[in-house]
């Protein structure tokens, strides 16, 4: 009896806390689906009349948001596809083969992570403007081709294939690079998506660099415009709440299909610490 | 194609595995390397596939220098303990995968796949992957895949290990049936003696990076050439004595200079019998059973000669109390010197 | 197998670096290095990139500017705000969630949503929410008598307002984690613990607490450290500007107005070597900490 109880409070509260959770969702949909006045009217109405889809329109008119999520789209990709290439290539190299330096450039790298990006972005953006980078896909996307978290989460799945498959491979006639293409890459596939899927959403969603390197509107990203586009809608919460809604929704679809790999992606490399 | 090693040394970490091997291995033989694990046996095995190079001497295959060549370019076929199969590939992918790093046709690969796979009797098996195989298919597809390139050797590394008693028995039956079909000349490494004696021409015997003995099974049974040889080949292991409380009853026997060196006598289980029938004896000792038991078919019996134990497994008479005496049988007695070389015994000189 | 390095197979494993080498090195070493030069630039022109002098005047003046206390202030308030009730709430959900079967994965979904989408975007619907007079926050308390707060532009509520959606934000990624911590818990412990008697509280003050003490503090580190470099969600919630006078400052703010508003890279570097030193020592506590203690 107690546990019956138990149980049921155990889900009373989960849902209590999943809804608060969604709150921002809900109340981010049902304003954008408003007219102006039903946005100010008290008390709230959660599910107005009529759905305002012309929103979304309005908003697309207001400011250059397709322009935006091509260029988030564009480097978002490229990003991350380059990350990935650059990323394999440097944890095979630690993984499998031997090199002078190994063990320090190892501990150097692994060093480098410690130091926040933050701190890099005064110095990168001066970089960045003597190679007259500003405002170019280039500087969006160049600087963040190197992840050593993909790097060294590569490197440790990389090394949980066992040794005899490398020399099995060897003894077969496969050269290393072939061996890294067609058997560790496509062994480490539930790892590899994760360490995309995590890119992709950490791409898609950056902010500080974006805004800082772009003041031309024909080079920003999503989260960017919709920053600048806060200014030109003021208070039409409606037309701010669709934008945000349009910014957010790619990552929620991606989320919600591609899930058990995010969550193992961060259980393993969060666990690594 | 045979392989020769001439003076072969190799060291890890500043520590010498290897040290001046010499050997041949005659062309279409199956021959294995036995002995205990740490011996070096491994090291000697990826010597000859070029998975490692040797610091110093050569390796030879056939006539052709292969000493610096590494495993992709010497054309060897290896069957691994763990098997090492793709699991991301079917058995068929697995087994054209060297065919298809070698460049063959599509066509070409695919038909020699299905035959290889008939060889070892998984053409039911295919299209599935390893994860859906049993141990014994797993390694049966890995031989298909070692033998798809054609390769002039074969290399097994502990190949049966993984394997329950039963099936390793049937395994060995296997691999000695298609090395005998495809005449390739094969190297196995194992450290179960009895598993080599079963299957092989001819065994290479290592221990501490050294051979001890590289000869025919039969050969390293009656003829071993040293007390390590003696005691890791046979079952049960051969009864190893301090040769003072047998040298007086030797004294006759044999010859002044080997009674004074001789620090050591081996002696087989069966050679220790209550009664001769047709076998030579060498002499006959005064003793006392100690203790008879049977299991199943086989006998053990332990023997007290002076103060030292002897165990026979081919002694027929029953304990009596009033037992005095044993033979042993000039086949299977062994005599050696404190450096554990054998001084006498064995056929060739008995 | 694995012999040592020769110089083939160096060369071969450095061209499979170089990419790394090249991105890294101009991208992430060079500004490491060139951060802490530039800390200690005290005439530097950012047209011609010239460097006329050298000293100590920018750490002094952080020393002396009250803005950067403020800053650190405000940071420590956030880390302090932050952490304790994310990683309290986060183990909470995590053990009731740890409980349930049935629509265990539908929670999950819900707890983690707030991590995959974009800072700014979700900021804008918090500001929005926080909206004084037609916010859904005020209408909620409204109901139950309380007065509307001025969230965003009362200095004193600015700080509470981020820090609700900081939690917010960060709940679902720590609960991930003390779910795989909990997971890795062999649930025999339990058995025996059972069999010795242990009561319910007991098995989870005596098993479930010691042998998550890893994930907690690993939860613990990573959310003082995030804590530190909070910066999309101050400029979304407050429109590019560092809450209601000055009242959410924090360090990476700081800098990103030194550098980005009032050009004055010397300073900003100089705040990053800071924000670089404290997160280096919270790094090295970890590491301290976790050869004692994380090995079972």
């Amino acid at each position: 009896m107690t546990k019956k109880v138990g149980t049921f409070l155990l889900y009373f509260l989960l849902l209590i806390g999943a809804f608060t959770m969604l709150i921002p969702f809900l109340w981010m949909l049902s304003t954008s689906l408003k007219t102006a006045p039903e946005t100010l009217q008290v008390p709230p109405i959660w599910v107005p009349k009529i759905l305002r889809f012309e929103n979304y329109s309005a908003a697309f008119k207001t400011a250059p948001f397709m322009r935006y999520f091509i260029n988030s789209v564009v480097v978002t990709l490229t990003t991350t596809l380059g990350q990935l290439f650059i990323s394999i290539l440097a944890a095979f190299a630690f993984a499998r083969l031997r090199f002078w330096g190994q063990r320090f450039l190892f501990v150097l790298f692994l060093g480098t992570m410690m130091v926040p990006g933050e701190m890099l972005i005064i110095s990168n953006f001066v970089t960045v403007s003597a190679l007259h980078m500003v405002n170019s896909y280039a500087a969006l996307i160049v600087p963040w081709l190197v992840s050593f978290f993909a790097i060294f989460t590569l490197k440790q799945t990389f090394q949980s294939v066992p040794d005899e498959l490398y020399y099995a491979a060897k003894v077969d006639g496969a050269s290393d690079w072939r061996f890294l293409w067609q058997i560790l890459v496509p062994l480490s596939r539930s790892s590899i998506v994760a360490i995309c899927i995590l890119q992709v959403i950490g791409s898609w969603n950056s902010f500080m660099w974006p805004l800082i390197v772009t003041n031309d509107e024909r080079f920003r990203t999503l989260p960017v415009g919709l920053q600048a586009f806060t200014s030109d809608a003021g208070t039409d919460y409606q037309l701010l709440m669709a934008a945000s809604t349009f910014v957010i929704i790619p990552m929620v679809f991606l989320y919600l299909g591609l899930q058990k790999y995010i969550i193992a992606g961060i259980s393993k490399s969060g666990l690594k610490g | 194609m045979d392989v020769t090693f001439k003076n072969v040394t190799f060291a890890y970490d500043n520590k010498a595995i290897l040290h001046h091997i010499d050997f041949n291995i005659p062309e279409g033989k199956l021959i294995s390397i036995l002995g205990p694990s740490g011996c070096g046996k491994s090291t000697t095995l990826n010597l000859i596939s070029g998975l490692i190079q040797p610091d110093a001497g050569q390796i030879l295959f056939g006539d052709k220098p292969v000493t610096n060549l590494d495993a992709l370019q010497r054309k060897v076929g290896m069957v691994f303990q763990s098997y090492a199969l793709y699991p991301h590939m079917t058995v068929l992918e697995n087994i054209i995968f060297p065919m298809k790093m070698a460049k063959v046709p599509k066509t070409e690969r695919v038909a020699k796949a299905k035959e290889l796979a008939q060889l070892v009797h998984i053409e039911n098996e295919v299209d599935k992957h390893p994860a859906e195989l049993s141990g014994g298919q797993q390694q049966r597809v890995a031989i298909a895949r070692a033998l798809a390139k054609e390769p002039a050797i074969l290399l097994l590394d502990e190949p049966l290990s993984n394997l329950d008693a039963r099936l390793r028995v049937q395994m060995r039956e296997e691999i000695r049936r298609i090395q005998k079909k495809t005449g390739v000349t094969t190297v196995f490494v194992t450290h179960d003696q009895d598993e080599a004696m079963h299957i092989s021409d001819q065994i290479m015997v290592l221990n501490d990076g050294r051979i001890q003995q590289f000869s025919t099974p039969n050969q390293l049974y009656d003829q071993p050439q040293n007390l390590f040889v003696a005691r890791f080949i046979g079952s049960p292991v051969i009864n190893t004595l301090p040769f003072a409380p047998f040298k007086d009853a030797f004294a006759e026997l044999v010859a002044p200079e080997i009674l004074a060196q001789a620090t050591h006598i081996g002696i087989r289980s069966e050679s220790i019998v209550s009664a001769p029938h047709q076998e030579a004896v060498l002499v006959k000792l005064p003793g006392r059973i100690t203790r008879h038991d049977q299991y199943g078919r086989e006998l053990l019996t332990e023997i007290q000669y002076k103060d030292q134990q002897l165990a026979s497994t081919n002694f027929k008479q029953t304990a009596d109390g009033d037992f005095q005496a044993f033979y042993l049988l000039k086949k299977g007695v062994f005599l050696f010197n404190a450096a554990g070389h054998k001084l006498m015994g064995g056929e060739a000189d008995a | 197998m694995k012999k040592k390095p020769t110089l083939k197979s160096s060369l071969t494993a450095y061209v499979y670096l170089l990419p790394m080498f090249i991105i890294s090195g101009v991208f992430s070493l060079y500004p490491i290095v060139k951060s802490f030069l530039m800390s200690f630039y005290t005439k530097y022109n950012f047209y011609t990139d010239k460097v006329s002098a050298y000293g100590f005047d920018n750490y002094v003046f952080l020393w002396k500017d009250p803005n950067f206390h403020l800053a650190l202030k405000n940071t420590l308030i956030l880390v302090l705000g932050v952490v304790p009730l994310t990683v309290l709430i986060s183990l909470v959900i995590a053990l009731m969630l740890n409980h349930i079967k049935w629509l265990n994965g539908l929670f999950r979904t819900a707890y983690f949503l707030p991590f995959v989408t974009s800072t700014v975007a979700i900021a804008l619907v918090w500001s929005w929410l926080f909206n004084q007079d037609y916010g859904l926050f005020n209408y909620l308390l409204s109901l139950f008598g309380i007065h509307a707060i001025d969230w965003l532009n009362d200095p004193h509520w600015a700080m509470p307002a981020l820090i609700m959606m900081t939690i917010w934000k960060g709940l679902g990624f720590d609960i991930i984690l003390f779910l795989v911590g909990l997971n890795n818990i062999d649930a025999t412990y339990y058995k025996v613990a059972t069999i010795d008697g242990a009561n319910a509280w007991q098995r989870f003050k005596h098993i479930t607490l010691p042998l998550l003490s890893p994930i907690t503090f690993l939860v613990t580190i990573t959310g003082i450290i995030g804590a530190f470099k909070i910066f999309d969600q101050i400029y979304a919630l407050f429109n590019g500007q560092p809450g209601p006078g000055q009242s959410a400052l924090t360090v990476v703010y700081y800098l990103y107005e030194k550098f980005y508003t009032d050009w004055k890279y010397g300073i900003a570097a100089a705040s990053g070597v800071v924000l670089f030193l404290v997160i280096l020592l919270i790094t090295l506590i970890q590491f301290r900490y976790s050869r004692k203690h994380v090995h079972y």
